[in-house]
């Protein structure tokens, strides 16, 4: 009945209303289905074409042998008995140094500028451009500059780990702040709640979820991120030692670093996993017996 | 009594003895040191970066002979050595964020035609040890024009590269352009190479060539060295370091030059200790191939030169035409005030 009354108000002439609105919602309707249509068939088409290049290439090579190029598992804990008290001592600390420093950054200007732009719609407008332009800087293109900037020490390396680690952060906070329920919002405020006790009570739990999902993702790219920053230059760390390797032709010690790389980003996931579930369960109280939460363990 | 000076003469005649090999090195070439016994030193304790082209192997040892053996330390220096991949190291050295760097002619060429005030203290290793090699069995090569026709996996510069190539095969009588350019960027090419996926590569063959004979591979190389009346000689790597270091601190210039001397002379005449330090340093790198790469570097490192480090003026004028003529620099560069030898140790006569 109330659709009925707004229709009546929207178009003079009460009798041809109804059918030229339904007019109207046909055409939206065929609109839409033409242009997802289109870009369907556009993505099918850009698929279709590369995954045929890659088996028209892969079937081109004659001897696909992967023999030299990669090593055996016995050739890799070799080369860990051989560089173990290296690695432990030098290398692997001082990378994980690199990644937390960094992670930890990133985790508080990730939220910040989150918060920044779920404050004011005129800061989103600005920043958000801000946030994909810094993901599209290659590294060789401001490393100089972040010589000139640190010199030679650590700040370089952690810088790196902060360009890599905040966007998914920030992108992700910034989500989980505008899916706070409004009328959430509005109840509180109609009790006399402040806009920075509305904030805190009901904005900021509602993007918690959101945020460890960000943080998780940046955890998976942190170590990768203090390697590349150690490519800049570095005298420890295990971008120093897979560069070292890889350019001595020593393909088992690369191998090495490779998994041991791939180990802490696992061992970082897992705690962030677990900071999540002890997080989340103090703040879903009301879920407590069942709150798995969304980590993958 | 009579025994005490006939061990005397005995003693004196084997210390002769011992001395007479190391006497006669330094008769059949000339001193690496260019005859010097005391060497510069820093009027102040100073604190330097050098910063390598690469990661460290051979074309660095004496740096790592020099701050193992003390001669750093005697020269007054505390250095710390910085190893690079994603940085241009005249940028660097240029910007005084490093005093030092390895760098190669090439690249300070185009620094020099782009305003950047480097200078070249010394030609780490004499003449050029690279070559285009490819796999014996596949593709010989015997002379120049057997690169005709090959597929060559560059490495990003393929002005250079392809002037270079076309040269050869042009001296040689063969028809230049036949040689397809495909990046294969750093990538090791051994193992491409074995699987086809081109045939030809450029490598410092001290590394890289050396590393392919310890795993037997049998590879045929054009060594640019052979034809230096066809592609003008280049010193690659170089020692550099900033104008604005040589006007305002010389001393640490001459100090650091001089400890760096020593170190490369150690290499020179001692290769298996000089890699030795360099594997204790480096441990991440292969010992066998840095050995093995040492020995054939060391030879290499001052090779006719009246001293170690000792560059020309030919060569320097000559590679900068050479860029000239093949269209990659607009005009030649200032060659008298690219490099300097007043820095190296001890004199040699006027070339």
């Amino acid at each position: 009945m109330a659709t009925g009354e707004r229709t009546d108000r929207a178009t003079p002439g009460a009798s041809a209303a109804p059918f030229r609105s339904w007019m109207a919602r046909l055409g939206q309707d065929v609109a839409r289905i033409v242009v997802l249509g289109a870009v369907a068939a556009l993505m099918l088409a850009f698929f279709a074409s590369g995954v045929y290049q890659l088996v028209a290439e892969a079937r081109a090579v004659e001897n696909l042998s992967f023999e030299d190029i990669l090593p055996s598992p016995g050739d890799i804990l070799d080369a860990w008995r051989t560089h173990q008290d290296l690695l432990l001592d030098r290398h692997i600390p001082e990378t994980l140094w690199e990644t937390v420093a960094g992670l930890s950054m990133a985790v508080v200007l990730g939220v910040a500028i989150a918060a920044l732009m779920d404050f004011s719609p005129l800061l989103r407008w600005i920043l958000y451009p801000v946030l994909v332009v810094s993901q599209t800087i290659p590294i060789f293109a401001i490393a100089i500059l972040l010589i000139l900037v640190f010199g030679f020490g650590s700040g370089p390396k952690i810088t790196v780990v902060v360009l890599f680690c905040f966007f998914p952060i920030a992108l992700n906070t910034f989500g989980g702040l505008q899916s706070a329920d409004p009328e959430l919002v509005s109840l509180l405020r109609a009790m006399g709640a402040s806009s920075r006790q509305a904030w805190m009570k009901v904005r900021l739990p509602a993007a918690m979820p959101s945020f460890f999902g960000g943080l998780r993702i940046a955890a998976t790219y942190s170590v990768v991120g203090a390697i590349f920053g150690e490519y800049i230059t570095a005298q420890h760390g295990l971008g120093v030692f897979l560069k070292r390797s890889y350019s001595s032709f020593r393909l088992d010690q690369a191998y090495l670093a490779i998994i041991l790389t791939a180990l802490l980003s696992l061992l970082l996931v897992l705690l962030v996993n677990l900071v999540e579930r002890l997080a989340l369960r103090w703040y879903y109280t009301s879920q407590r017996s069942d709150w798995r939460g969304p980590g993958i363990y | 009594m009579r025994l005490k000076p006939l061990l005397t003469l005995l003693i004196a005649a084997w210390l002769a003895a011992a001395s007479a090999p190391a006497l006669a090195q330094d008769g059949s070439e000339a001193d690496p040191l260019g005859g010097a016994t005391e060497f510069a030193r820093a009027e102040a304790r100073s604190s330097v970066t050098l910063i390598l082209d690469w990661t460290p192997n051979t074309n660095h040892t004496g740096f790592y002979v020099a701050q193992a053996l003390g001669y750093y330390d005697e020269a007054n220096l505390d250095v710390a050595i910085q190893e690079p991949t994603d940085l241009m190291v005249e940028t660097v050295v240029v910007t005084g964020a490093a005093q030092f760097g390895v760098g190669f002619q090439e690249f300070a060429t185009y620094a020099l035609a782009d305003g950047q005030p480097i200078v070249s203290l010394a030609a780490i290793i004499q003449h050029n040890t690279s070559g285009f090699v490819a796999l014996a069995e596949d593709d010989p090569l015997a002379r120049p024009a057997d690169m005709g026709g090959l597929r060559y996996g560059g490495f990003g510069q393929p002005d250079l590269e392809n002037a270079v190539l076309n040269t050869l095969l042009e001296c040689d009588g063969a028809e230049p352009g036949t040689i397809e350019y495909i990046d294969v960027g750093y990538a090791d090419p051994i193992p491409l190479m074995q699987r086809d996926r081109f045939d030809l590569a450029w490598m410092y063959y001290g590394w890289t060539g050396v590393d392919a004979e310890l795993r037997g591979v049998e590879l045929d190389a054009i060594m640019l060295m052979d034809y230096l009346d066809c592609v003008p000689d280049y010193y690659t790597p170089i020692l550099i370091t900033s104008q604005d270091m040589v006007e305002t601190q010389p001393d640490v210039v001459a100090a650091f030059t001089q400890a760096t001397a020593r170190g490369f002379v150690y290499a020179i005449q001692n290769p298996a200790e000089a890699a030795q330090i360099l594997s204790e340093a480096v441990p991440e790198i292969d010992p066998e191939l840095v050995r093995a790469s040492a020995e054939w570097l060391a030879p290499q490192y001052q090779a006719d030169a009246p001293r170690w480090g000792q560059q020309s003026l030919e060569v320097w004028q000559g590679f900068s035409d050479f860029l000239v003529e093949n269209g990659i620099l607009a005009e030649g560069i200032d060659v008298e005030a690219a490099f300097t030898n007043d820095f190296l140790p001890g004199t040699v006569e006027e070339q």
